[in-house]
């Protein structure tokens, strides 16, 4: 026999354990489910009642859904009540598939004559339920119901058809007048449903509202009987006539008189009289107050009336219930826009919030300063603001950091205060604010010239008084800044024109102890210690001491990571040391020239498009080392030339790079200028090869290689490619018709093996059109000489530029893959 | 709108829920643990900015929380619409105080009818306190101001229920 409802209940708060109510949950299921399955008639309702505790409790009851259609449809008040409507409103939601069944048994009830119970538990459910598609069937019988004898009913059907509504809004046309007759009503249920209904209609169907003008007279009279009504026991609170009635009718009115004087016009008066009459020691009266200030606002009020809300906002703010602060801050944020003035009266007091121990409060007031912040006050708030900074919760720094950093941007008086604002900024909530800031900070120190030596005292010294437990940011901007104004360090700074503090001079044991010890914080993560390398690379330049130190340091780093970057980083570096390379590393280490900010993002993007978007960040080291495009480039190639070292290092990856390129022929422009600048920027810096990114490939690969780029000119004949027994021989003949370049590529082959599997490709700049012909054999037989060849047409759009070539050849010889690169730029002029 | 509203105890066990918008069982119990305000100090504030267009309200009355989801108007581009149809510059925000005055009212109709209601009562009777609810709000609006109106009409149905029952000879009481 089933037990009872309540001795479940009991049975499960006995249980001790996790477990032992398990087992209770588990028994009582399966005896629910044999019941269900009995079609046991006298205790279904109450199996499903258990079901709903059961349900509450977590545990899953999906197989009692069917049972609860079924119980829906039955004629006995109890069953209808609890096991079916209740259970259909707590099991099943607007997703659950089973609701469309329920849509007839709905209609019916919709229609039910005896009881109006019966139609308020399915006005109930079609208003808690109700999918588009249930709606479309409904909204009829909802409707009708709009006009029933009963209050009862009217108010839930009222409410019924804002969730039809909100399923499928056009519903409300057809419905119009029977929503307006709603506002006739007697009975404070349906007022209060019909008000709401219209706003709601308002809300999701704008261009009705002409409809609802003629409305304005009867809600204003409707608000005034309410001020001026006696007692009322059964909907006063405190003393006032009905607060949900009055909040909804002011919800109202703000809506209609929005953008429209007429209507404004019709409820000046009453507002004021809201205004001036509500009582506030309670929080009803509060709440009718907030509301009648958020209409005053909205609508086309009259000045007098504006001020009068500005002034309860005021007194709001001084009250010392927080909700009534909290809600004076948050409307505050709305006036600020129309009314700054008088919301800078009470700057001291909203300040004052920042410091309160309620976020929700904290919060408010941080939304309202910065939106006070002008050119005048922006050294206080901003002040303020970095205080808050310091309690603030993480998740709300990185947006607090970009509001302190957009007010800087704006407001700044001096690129002083800015940097060093920017610097104790990041001191505080370096480790959430992202990448950009950190970005700005350095952009606005290698601006001002004045700055650099101010800026990199003080950031060295932050960095040395904080490790190890520094802002991962912070340290990033001082080892930047160390790496690129560390000569400055060697000097004292004075701090300020007037005061007779400077920073000493500090040496240069000191500055190469700071970057050890970042390079071996556990904080430091492998962009860190790129920067550092950087930076030691870019010391090495600017100081005039022994370079043994530095050797030292980047071999540590070099011998110990397994980072595939940091290991290659060094090996540039310490190849670029030699001093063969002394008039290479000059130019390559000149100061940085100013960054702007559409700079930055320019090359955010370029990096971007180039490495298919890994981690822009990432990236952002490089981009300071490589000056030399002073001289001759605009600062927007500056990644491009950066890209070089990328190229040499990692040349399989690029070459596939520029496989993809051309033969796909789409436009990723700064990987191939790259050629381009290698080509006509740098040969005259190194001529000794005749290519300097091969300089450091030479250096760095310990492996001996015969440079292959020494191609041989002849008249129509280039030699591309010679090595190990292969060479590769370019026709270039003029094809008179179809202004391409053919250049028919033999392959001589010298050894006494067979070359399998023979892959040429090629690549070109972007500005050279290219098409490959298959090649006319896939080996190169021994001893062959030039029996297989591979046309290659080629057109040259820009003529001014000159014309050059990427090989890769792969092929196999005795079982091995042998792969190899070449550059080719020797052609002659004129192609 | 009242998005949900829970009744949560003060050991943060949950005593009752109504969703007015339609969540998924999973995102139902992220809500139900991620809207606790257990940790509030008394003296601070009943509301709580939560998500990106939410905000909570909630009340302690003896062991119980009463915690209201309310909308808030945004601040930032939203990022997906609840209400596909919302257009742009319509202020939809909730009165929090009046949001407040709503639980006080739901607290005042559970107090009569049970007469000084205590979470036993809500704990074995919870179905009754969904019907008080439902007499209360629907699609998350107020439906109805007047207590008296409210604990009549439930006195009503309650003796519907008995007659039914009495009819039935009695099968499945349940008390």
């Amino acid at each position: 026999m089933s037990i009872k409802l309540r001795e479940l209940i009991r049975a499960v708060r006995a249980c001790k354990t996790a477990q032992e109510e398990r087992a209770v949950i588990a028994k009582e299921c399966a005896l629910i489910r044999t019941a269900f399955k009995e079609n046991a008639m006298l205790v279904r309702h109450r199996n499903v009642a258990k079901l709903l505790f059961i349900h509450m409790l977590g545990y899953p009851s999906h197989f009692g859904q069917m049972e609860c259609l079924k119980l829906i449809a039955s004629p006995n008040f109890p069953e209808k009540r609890i096991a079916g409507y209740l259970a259909l409103m707590l099991l099943l939601d607007e997703r659950t598939e089973v609701l469309t069944l329920v849509t007839n048994s709905l209609k019916n009830d919709l229609q039910h004559r005896a009881s109006q119970y019966v139609v308020g538990l399915a006005l109930t459910s079609v208003g808690n339920l109700a999918t588009a598609d249930m709606g479309r069937v409904l909204a009829a019988d909802v409707a009708l119901q709009l006009g029933s004898s009963n209050p009862y009913v009217r108010k839930k059907a009222a409410l019924a058809l804002i969730r039809i509504m909100k399923r499928i809004p056009e519903v409300a046309e057809d419905y119009i007048d029977r929503i307006i007759g709603l506002i006739k009503d007697r009975s404070h249920g349906v007022l209060i449903t019909a008000v709401q209904l219209i706003s709601d209609v308002l809300v999701l169907q704008p261009k009705l509202s002409k409809k609802f003008h003629r409305t304005v007279p009867s809600l204003v009279k409707m608000l005034r009987n309410l001020l001026n009504l006696g007692y009322s026991p059964e909907h006063d609170i405190a003393g006032i006539a009905d607060p949900f009635l009055q909040v909804k009718l002011l919800q109202l009115l703000a809506m209609l008189g929005k953008n429209d004087d007429e209507a404004s016009e019709a409820m000046n008066d009453v507002l004021a009289q809201v205004a001036t009459n509500t009582e506030t020691n309670r929080n009803a009266g509060n709440a009718i107050l907030y509301e009648c200030v958020k209409a005053i606002m909205a609508i086309q009020s009259e000045s007098g009336l504006k001020v009068l809300a500005v002034n309860i906002l005021g007194r709001f703010l001084l009250n010392r219930d927080n909700n009534i602060r909290y809600v004076a801050l948050n409307s505050l944020t709305k006036v600020v826009n129309e009314d700054v003035a008088a919301v800078q009266r009470h700057r001291a007091t909203i300040l004052e919030c920042l410091k309160d121990p309620d976020v929700s409060i904290r919060q408010r007031a941080l939304e309202l300063t910065y939106q006070l912040v002008n050119s005048n006050n922006v050294k206080e708030l901003v002040r303020e603001m970095l205080n808050y900074l310091v309690v603030a919760a993480p998740e709300h720094r990185a947006l607090l950091c970009g509001r302190v950093s957009n007010v800087v941007e704006r407001f700044a008086p001096s690129s002083k205060w800015q940097v060093e604002t920017l610097i104790a900024m990041l001191s505080i909530a370096g480790n959430h604010c992202d990448d950009s800031i950190a970005c700005m900070t350095v952009s606005h120190v290698t601006e001002s010239p004045l700055l650099h030596s101010f800026a990199t005292h003080k950031l060295f010294r932050l960095l040395r008084d904080e490790l190890p437990r520094v802002q991962i940011a912070l340290m990033h901007v001082a080892v930047w800044c160390i790496g690129e104004y560390g000569d400055h360090l060697l000097h004292s700074c004075e701090l300020d024109r007037d005061s007779l503090d400077i920073f000493q001079a500090v040496t240069v044991a000191d500055i190469l102890g700071i970057l050890e010890t970042v390079l071996k914080s556990h904080l430091a993560t492998v962009l860190t210690k790129s920067y550092t390398l950087t930076a030691l690379m870019k010391l090495s330049n600017r100081l005039s001491v022994g370079q043994t130190e530095f050797i030292s340091l980047m071999k540590s780093q070099f011998n110990s990571s397994l980072s595939l970057e940091l290991h290659q980083r060094s090996c540039e570096y310490v190849s670029m040391l030699n001093p063969r390379w002394a008039e290479v590393c000059d130019h390559t280490l000149t100061r940085m020239p100013p960054l702007d900010d559409a700079t930055l993002g320019e090359q955010h993007d370029h990096s971007a498009s180039i490495y298919g978007a890994p981690n822009a960040a990432q990236r952002q080291p490089r981009k300071h080392h490589d000056p030399e495009s002073e001289r001759s480039f605009p600062v927007k190639d500056l990644l491009d030339l950066d890209g070089i070292f990328d190229s040499v290092v990692q040349p399989e990856k690029h070459i596939m790079n520029q496989m993809a390129t051309s033969t796909a022929g789409c436009s990723k422009a700064a990987d191939v200028d790259l050629l381009t600048d290698i080509f006509t920027t740098k040969t005259p810096i190194a001529p000794i090869s005749g290519d300097p990114a091969l300089i450091i490939d030479n250096a760095v690969m310990t492996e001996e290689k015969t440079l292959p780029s020494q191609s041989q000119r002849a008249s129509t004949q280039v030699k591309a490619f010679e090595k190990d027994g292969l060479t590769i021989i370019m026709d270039l003949v003029d094809d008179p018709l179809d202004t391409k370049t053919s250049v028919i590529c033999k392959f001589f082959n010298y050894t006494h093996n067979n070359f399998e599997r023979f892959v040429f490709q090629a690549a070109v700049p972007k500005y050279v059109n290219m098409e490959m012909k298959p090649a006319t054999a896939g080996s190169v037989s021994a001893n062959s000489r030039g029996d297989v060849s591979q046309i290659v047409k080629l057109k040259n759009t820009s003529p001014s530029k000159p014309l050059m070539m990427r090989l890769k050849i792969q092929y196999n010889v005795g079982g091995r893959q042998i792969v190899e690169q070449a550059q080719v730029s020797s052609f002659p002029a004129g192609f | 709108m009242i998005n949900f509203m829970l009744l949560v105890s003060r050991q943060g066990k949950t005593r009752l829920t109504k969703w007015y918008e339609s969540y998924s069982t999973k995102e139902k119990a992220r809500i139900v643990r991620e809207a606790t305000v257990l940790a509030r100090a008394p003296k601070m504030c009943n509301f709580i900015e939560w998500r990106a267009d939410k905000k909570i309200v909630y009340k302690r009355y003896a062991s119980l929380f009463f915690i209201c989801c309310g909308d808030r108007r945004r601040e930032r581009a939203p990022r997906r619409r609840k209400l596909k149809f919302l257009p742009a510059g319509v202020d939809s925000e909730d009165n929090e105080l009046i949001t407040l005055e709503m639980i006080h009212l739901f607290v005042e109709v559970l107090d009569r009818y049970f007469g000084n209601v205590c979470e036993l009562d809500i704990i074995f009777n919870f179905h009754k306190a969904y019907y008080i609810l439902d007499e209360l709000f629907i699609a998350g609006e107020l439906e109805e101001s007047s207590k008296k109106e409210v604990l009549s009409i439930c006195a009503q149905m309650d003796e519907m229920m008995d007659e039914s029952k009495e009819e039935g000879n009695g099968k499945g009481g349940r008390k």
